[in-house]
């Protein structure tokens, strides 16, 4: 017993100082390296044909400020080289009507309902979007984003090299006035898109898509047979599709979109322990195809075994403190020399969630919010919280990955076909 | 100043600052040298600052200094000890303390108008009161001497606070005064803080019982030294950032 705690201390510390390593080579890269533009250089000269696809459910509040933001979007129109595609995904409230309305206005804005579908998600929403997109370019907005007029152009930029599958923008929350959660969310967001996102796409790694403001190729998706409805983490489940089969997706820091993020930490436990679900599945699905496929660089390889376990590490994380106490409780150590363990737990804790920390430093630095770096010390507690969320999150996503999804699977795999099929235009 | 515009702040990087990353590192390899020549020295002068600390909280205490230690380097370093006994409470009293933390435990319960936060905060301490109670029940002896040494001196923060600073604030263009002030900083509040825990700890011994020695010992090591270097960091962050916006 007493060898096996020590064993598993040891291999807990070594699992987070691989990641304290990464983050390091990420904060190193994004404040000092040079900056990979995503082709922008080529932004409003290439123009191709593009669909929007906007899942809504319930979202009379914000869908008339979304649809408003497509329609001036400063974008060619002609010739159908611009469509939004507004998906009202089993509403009860007004978007129904709020999405008949816009389609009725603008010609290139289509309606799409969904009232009796058998699968209530948003892939699902998303493929029921998609069998109505005619374009080249497919790119994908929540209801309650706002992209400002030029972002589509800077998205669609990345297009123009002919093995980049997918695209994904920089989202930065615009209520941060509203609460002192949606500060502290910002300074989160400032990090995994301005530090980590970019470093990832510098070093030719694994950028992330990351469900909204980005997009993919038609055909790419159209080969993938769309989003997996059941899942939880459609987008990062497409990013590892996409990388495996030898494609790539762009980080385009410069397209930025703005977002409302949520304002009771609460309802961000809840959103968390959703993608902790949904990104340990694709954990299980992906991570040996990752370590296995001939098309990724070896690094790739690192940073998307690594990427994949990211909700993983709460997991990890918490049961490391709890056999750290109960090793430090009821047994010494087998290296004997206590040193040896003291210094990896404090290494662990300081230079290891440091590493994490610089990173939102960094971003403030960047983005010159001076006065957000003095709020850092407000992201240990949602840290803490995250650790407590994450664990649960990859229990039952264990769980249930063991138990009731790989039946669930096969018969989403056969709807997906005859669905699509059908509803092919 | 104006705001950055988005393409811009998306490519634009910092250029290090690369002398001062040589300092840092300088400063980082001559603090793990200085600690691994004069650790006997430095823990010595801890433990008589913990016992002053000791004496004024009124905690009875013997301290054995090794007379021989001084300079002995590395890992031949002999740490010094303190003698403690623990105080036996009345039975009576420790039967009224566990009745008190019941009583209170159940008044947090029912009360709706506290927030899940302060009811979640507030069990949680009292039932490591609780398992304080158990524990010296079930483990009435004396502890064994307390060493200042490598685990419960707080030494090994000080070469990974240097190479936190090294690492993520040197490169950082900006003033190399503040960068000092800030590792320096950090670097005395570090002492001071391993100094209270100690003591902390020691006295708590004493009143509480070995349980919460080991609780206070434990915890706000692994917890409390990553809060403080955030701080540091943060505040060093800010005024660098301040610079750059001036300048």
């Amino acid at each position: 017993m007493s060898l096996l705690v020590d064993i598993a201390i040891l291999v807990i510390v070594a699992v987070v100082f691989a990641y304290t390593v990464r983050h390091y080579r990420f904060y190193w890269d994004r404040t000092f390296g040079v900056q990979e533009k995503a082709s922008q250089s080529f932004v409003g000269a290439y123009a191709p044909s593009v669909s929007i696809v906007c899942p809504m459910k319930n979202e009379e509040n914000v869908a008339p400020r979304l649809l408003d933001s497509l329609a001036s979007m400063d974008y060619p129109k002609d010739n159908g080289r611009y469509e939004v595609i507004a998906v009202d995904d089993n509403s009860v409230d007004k978007t129904s009507e709020i999405v008949d309305e816009y389609a009725t206005k603008y010609p290139f804005v289509k309606a799409v309902h969904r009232s009796s579908s058998p699968i209530l998600s948003k892939p699902a929403a998303l493929n029921a979007g998609l069998t109505f997109a005619n374009n080249e370019i497919v790119l994908f907005f929540d209801a309650d984003y706002i992209p400002p007029r030029d972002c589509v152009k800077k998205l669609v930029a990345p297009f123009t090299d002919p093995l980049v599958a997918g695209v994904m923008g920089r989202v930065v929350p615009v209520n941060t006035p509203e609460a002192l959660v949606c500060r502290v969310l910002e300074l989160e967001r400032a990090a995994g898109y301005q530090v980590d996102q970019q470093a990832r796409h510098n070093l030719g790694l694994i950028p992330q898509y990351g469900g909204t403001v980005g997009g993919f190729r038609r055909a790419f998706l159209a080969s993938q047979k769309g989003f997996d409805a059941y899942h939880l983490a459609e987008d990062t489940d497409i990013t590892y599709r996409a990388f495996l089969s030898g494609w790539k997706i762009c980080y385009v820091n410069a397209a930025e979109c703005y977002e409302e993020v949520v304002s009771q930490i609460h309802r961000r436990g809840v959103q968390v322990r959703r993608w902790g679900i949904g990104h340990n599945y694709c954990m299980f699905d992906h991570w040996l195809r990752t370590l296995r496929s001939p098309l990724l660089a070896f690094w790739s390889k690192v940073d998307g075994v690594m990427l994949l376990g990211t909700y993983f590490m709460p997991f990890i994380q918490l049961a490391g403190w709890i056999l750290g106490i109960y090793s430090y409780l009821f047994q010494p150590p087998f290296w004997s020399p206590l040193l040896f363990a003291l210094f990896l737990t404090l290494a662990y804790n300081v230079v290891g969630n440091l590493a994490l920390f610089s990173e939102i430093g960094s971003a403030s630095l960047l983005d010159r919010r001076n006065r957000s770096v003095w709020l850092l010390p407000l992201m240990l507690q949602i840290v803490l919280y995250y650790v407590l969320i994450g664990s649960r999150s990859f229990i039952d996503s264990l769980s249930a990955h063991l138990t009731t999804r790989r039946r669930k699977r096969k018969g989403t795999e056969k709807f997906q076909e005859s669905y699509l099929k059908e509803r092919s235009p | 100043m104006e705001a950055p515009s988005p393409l811009s702040r998306s490519s634009w990087s910092l250029e290090p600052q690369r002398n001062h990353l040589i300092l840092g590192s300088c400063i980082t390899i001559a603090t793990l040298l200085w600690l691994a020549m004069y650790v006997q020295e430095y823990w010595v002068f801890q433990a008589f600052l913990v016992s002053d600390v000791l004496v004024f909280a009124g905690v009875p205490h013997s301290v054995f200094l090794s007379s021989g230690g001084y300079g002995a380097g590395f890992l031949g370093a002999i740490p010094p000890a303190f003698l403690i006994d623990k105080m036996n409470l009345p039975r009576g009293l420790i039967i009224a303390v566990v009745a008190a933390v019941l009583l209170a435990m159940l008044v947090v319960a029912i009360i709706p108008r506290l927030s899940p936060p302060i009811k979640i905060v507030t069990v949680f301490f009292l039932t490591l009161v609780l398992i304080n109670v158990a524990y010296e029940m079930l483990h009435p002896e004396q502890p064994s001497p307390l060493q200042i040494d490598w685990l419960t001196s707080g030494i090994v923060i000080i070469p990974l606070i240097a190479l936190v600073f090294n690492v993520t604030i040197f490169p950082i263009p900006g003033s190399l005064s503040t960068k000092l002030a800030g590792l320096l900083g950090c670097l005395l509040f570090s002492v001071g803080w391993s100094i209270v825990r100690f003591s902390l700890a020691s006295a708590s011994l004493f009143y509480l019982g070995t349980f919460s020695f080991m609780f206070l010992e434990y915890l706000p090591g692994a917890f409390v030294d990553f809060t403080y270097v955030l701080l540091f960091y943060s505040l060093v962050m800010y005024r660098l950032a301040t610079w750059r916006k001036s300048g």
